[in-house]
């Protein structure tokens, strides 16, 4: 009897902790939110006048809805092209409003705001990219995504 | 033992974690995800409260507005009426009438009822600076500090007018109607177009605030031209400018939704109609604003020799057949009801003004020498920058947005000419044509017509509008030629004719028609439907052109129905629609003429209907080109539209639009019929002139076939184009009726639930009645 009680506990044991899986996944499963990624590129010693980010990310979890600018020349929202938006990618792209906001470093150059379903993390990936200085002369850089944590999700 | 019981004790505890822990999944389950899960009246304010936005007007702030605002207003109509008062007493005693006034208003007995009165121009702060009477009236004057001059217009009943009022106190004169300003959530409309040959490019600024306690969502219906291509959509929140994307409306609404619920701002564009929007804008917090910026390219019209650029600003309330829910319903602002329409507008009373204005500004670049700039509909301030450059700014005093704003100007020379635009992007090239019909057909004789006039009787013509229709049906009548016959028809609730078949147009006949034109009068729904009916199903007299000309300013919700019923009734008939009033259909009027294979113009309430009535029926005369075939030469195109050419008619060109494959230069045939006569004329194009290229040229193509699949749709519903007409949207960012722009701002998550729904309501258009219009 007590063997069987015993084993009676242990698969009570087993399957709860089973189906509960990883404690905060059923909070989030299915679970509609909306969240700030920054873009950021980084055009190391030129000044960046003009750039363009091919981005993807998964379209089960993450859905575009809204581009904004970022700062300095780059303020105003970038242009888009919405081709394969439905596919999770987009490429946006923008210049600067003036050559003398064309700064070195790195730029915070646009804010993508998403809504995304179900439990981070939320991957989002700078495939290609391609920026120019203000002389129109094709420079290196590199883009950057990062979350902005004002909802206090797993993201990173 | 002990061992034993603390086993069991241990099962039965688990147990209990177990059923617990299972019970909150299938409570879990039974909810399914958050995004599926429907916004209940437990979950917020505004599922309860969206039946009635006015609620809203009785919170906090504006309640203490109001009483403040009332305060003021009674105090200001006091000190006007005491001014009123001295000042006509000195007036009476003999002192020369100062105005010269044209127009007359109201006519109510001064002695049996305080007298009413309209307001020429609605003014805040205004004294009374002149006093002028006659026989039957008087007229007061008053100036407004900063603003311009507001007249009121007193006239008596012809019992009242005689020796005893010369002797009566001019005391009776009025009072003073003061209009109750009602603050909505939209504060400001601005207006700036760039027109550079014979595109606009616009870009409209709603500015949206928030002057309640609550947090609010607000909800605006309003118009745009007909054959605006919207490609850009941004909301502004301080400094910040989030661009919207295009989705699928289904999917935009939801995920506004789902933003607007968990507090984030949100805005969202939806086309209604191709002339009608709805802007909602989630989570306006109090005392903060949100502007939201779209912007559209548009395609002006040229005609007799002028361009025309119209802005629509108040969209007229509609009238929708019993059985239809699929309409635009016309509702009185704090009646607390809905119309059970689709889509719901809220109309301002006679007695509220609208905080919310409107600015425009047009900044004309012609190309060529600009000779006039003038508009019928507004007061305006034209700045000639140059010969060919000219800014047109909508005067100050002028800013109710309560009709189109209609600005034209004509360019030198008596024509334009047959010209291309191009536009190379990264989806290909495209190129739109402007047909001029050859200066050859103005010559033509005119040829034998029956022309079936269907006047629009509904109650929203009463007044002005059914005056100025009817005015045009008797200028028309008047040049009916003697081999001409006609009919006049009229709908209403019902329709009904001069007569069972089309009678000739002789001096007595005319007389016949002209009597009866006079006993007409307007009351009743707008089913157009019937007026359809009866003209197209009307016996027609195969040795005339037919002629069908619809008078009406189209407010009614069932387009789609009467589009429908014209493709399948139109026959050998021809339709030439005549707009009046001063916020018309156009998108109906304009379809209806492109489906009837006619024309379509329009006629303000302060225009002369004259004019424009012998134009119309001149082009109405003279036979049209017809059947167009292209021969496009050296030329590589495709996928033109429209895919049937509309006719040309004498002074109308036409627009063409299609896929350009390659650069070849040179002339092109256009091939048609005039009469029984086969016609050609050869025109020069050059899709390399880099002169002539515009951005907008795709988004026009892309317009134009959104145009195209919708008609198709609506006359041959079964055909299953929803799909096509959503690749199109979203492959060129254009809104249609099945897409809708959507921005949300993620970044910062408002306080509190979602508050409030407020439906800005607008004024009726000028010249419509409120009382036979809005429920």
């Amino acid at each position: 009897m007590g063997k069987l009680l015993l084993i009676i506990a242990l698969g009570l044991i087993f399957t709860s902790t089973a189906l509960a899986g990883e404690p905060g996944e059923m909070d989030c499963k299915g679970k509609v939110d909306f969240r700030t990624a920054e873009v950021s590129v980084e055009s190391y010693k030129n000044a960046l006048a003009a750039y363009q980010i091919d981005i993807r990310y998964d379209k089960k979890k993450i859905m575009i809805v809204g581009l904004e600018g970022g700062s300095g020349g780059f303020k105003n929202p970038p242009f888009y092209d919405r081709t394969g938006l439905e596919g999770g990618h987009i490429i946006i792209a923008a210049f600067v409003d003036n050559d003398s906001n064309a700064k070195a470093g790195k730029s915070k150059v646009a804010l993508l705001h998403l809504r995304t379903t179900g439990c981070a993390p939320f991957k989002l990936d700078a495939t290609s990219t391609a920026a120019a200085s203000p002389g129109g002369t094709e420079i290196p850089v590199k883009a950057v995504i990062t979350f902005i944590d004002n909802q206090s999700v797993n993201n990173r | 033992m002990k061992r034993k019981s603390l086993l069991l004790f241990i099962v039965i505890v688990l147990i209990c974690i177990y059923l617990d822990f299972i019970s909150g999944c299938a409570k879990k389950v039974a909810m399914g995800p958050e995004e599926e899960k429907p916004v209940t009246a437990a979950d917020s304010k505004t599922s309860s409260m969206d039946s009635d936005g006015e609620y809203a007007a009785k919170q906090g702030a504006e309640r203490h507005a109001y009483q403040r605002m009332a305060a003021e207003e009674q105090a200001r109509l006091e000190t006007e009426r005491a001014r009123a008062e001295e000042l006509a007493a000195g007036r009476a005693a003999g002192e020369d009438d100062e105005f010269t006034l044209e127009e007359t208003v109201v006519t109510k007995d001064y002695r049996e009822r305080p007298a009413f009165a309209k307001r020429a121009e609605l003014k805040s702060k205004s004294y009374v600076s002149g006093l002028t009477k006659d026989h039957s009236k008087f007229q007061l004057t008053f100036e407004s500090e900063g603003i311009g001059t507001e007249l009121w217009i007193i006239e008596k009943t012809s019992s009242a007018v005689g020796e005893k009022y010369r002797t009566e106190s001019p005391k009776l004169v009025c009072e003073l109607p003061g209009k109750e300003d009602v603050i909505l959530p939209l504060e400001h409309t601005g207006v700036d177009a760039h027109i550079a040959g014979y595109i606009a490019t616009v870009n409209v600024l709603q500015k949206y605030h928030n002057p309640y306690s609550d947090k609010i969502e607000a909800v605006y219906v309003f118009p745009l031209p007909q054959s605006a291509a919207v490609t850009d959509f941004v909301m502004i929140v301080g400094d910040r400018k989030i661009r919207g994307l295009i989705r699928e409306k289904e999917e935009a609404q939801r995920i506004y939704r789902q933003a607007k619920a968990q507090g984030y701002r949100a805005s969202l564009l939806t086309q209604e109609r191709p002339n009608v929007f709805k802007q909602k804008v989630a989570n306006i917090e109090p005392g903060k604003r949100i502007d939201i910026s779209i912007t559209f390219f548009n395609l002006l019209k040229y005609e007799n020799g002028e361009y025309e650029f119209v802005f629509p600003a108040v969209v007229g309330p509609r009238f929708n057949p019993p059985g239809h829910s699929d309409g635009i319903g016309a509702v009185a602002r704090g009646a607390g009801n809905r119309s059970g329409q689709q889509t719901d507008i809220k109309y301002l009373k006679p007695d509220e003004a609208s905080t919310h204005d409107i600015s425009i500004n047009v900044d004309i670049d012609a190309g060529v020498s600009i000779e006039r700039v003038y508009s019928n509909s507004h007061v305006i301030d034209v700045d000639m920058k140059s010969p060919s450059r000219s800014v047109v700014t909508l005067s100050p005093n002028d800013t109710v947005p309560n009709k189109d704003f209609v600005l034209r100007y004509k360019t030198s020379g008596n024509r334009v000419k047959t010209a291309m635009m191009v536009h190379r992007g990264d989806k290909g090239n495209y190129f739109s044509l402007l047909l001029q019909p050859p200066e050859s057909m103005d010559t033509l004789p005119r040829i034998p017509r029956e022309m079936v006039f269907v006047l629009d009787c509904s109650g929203s013509m009463s007044g002005k509008p059914i005056s100025k229709a009817k005015e045009a049906v008797r200028r028309a009548l008047r040049n009916l030629d003697k081999n001409d016959t006609f009919q006049i028809i009229r709908f209403s609730s019902n329709a009904s004719s001069l007569g069972s078949t089309p009678i000739n147009a002789t001096p007595e006949n005319v007389r016949k028609g002209l009597k009866y034109l006079d006993s007409l009068y307007s009351s009743g729904g707008t089913m157009m439907i019937e007026g359809i009916k009866a003209a197209l199903d009307f016996p027609h007299d195969k040795r005339r052109l037919r002629i069908v000309s619809f008078m009406t300013d189209g407010y009614i919700g069932n387009e789609y129905e009467i589009l429908a019923a014209i493709h399948e009734r139109l026959g050998e008939s021809r339709i030439f629609s005549f707009g009046v009033g001063s916020s018309v259909n156009r998108y109906l009027l304009e379809r209806m003429a492109v489906m009837g294979r006619g024309a379509v113009a329009y006629v303000g309430l302060d225009e002369s209907a004259g004019e424009a009535v012998d134009r119309f029926y001149d082009v109405a005369t003279r036979p049209a080109m017809a059947n167009i075939k292209i021969d496009w030469g050296k030329l590589k195109v495709g996928d033109i539209y429209p895919e049937r050419i509309p006719d040309l008619f004498v002074g109308r060109p036409v627009m063409i639009t299609g896929r350009l494959m390659n650069n070849a230069s040179g002339r092109i045939r256009i091939n048609g019929q005039v009469g029984e006569e086969r016609s050609h004329f050869d025109v020069s194009v050059d899709p390399d002139n880099r002169n002539a290229e515009h951005p907008g040229i795709q988004s026009v193509w892309a317009r134009c076939k959104l145009a195209e699949l919708s008609n198709m749709e609506t006359y041959n519903p079964g055909r299953g184009l929803k799909n096509e007409i959503i690749t199109t949207s979203l492959s060129y960012n254009l809104i249609s009726r099945y897409t809708a722009f959507l921005a949300v701002d993620s970044l910062e998550r408002t306080q509190g639930d979602h508050g409030y729904t407020v439906d800005v309501p607008v004024p009726v258009p000028d010249g419509v009645k409120y009382g036979t219009t809005v429920n």
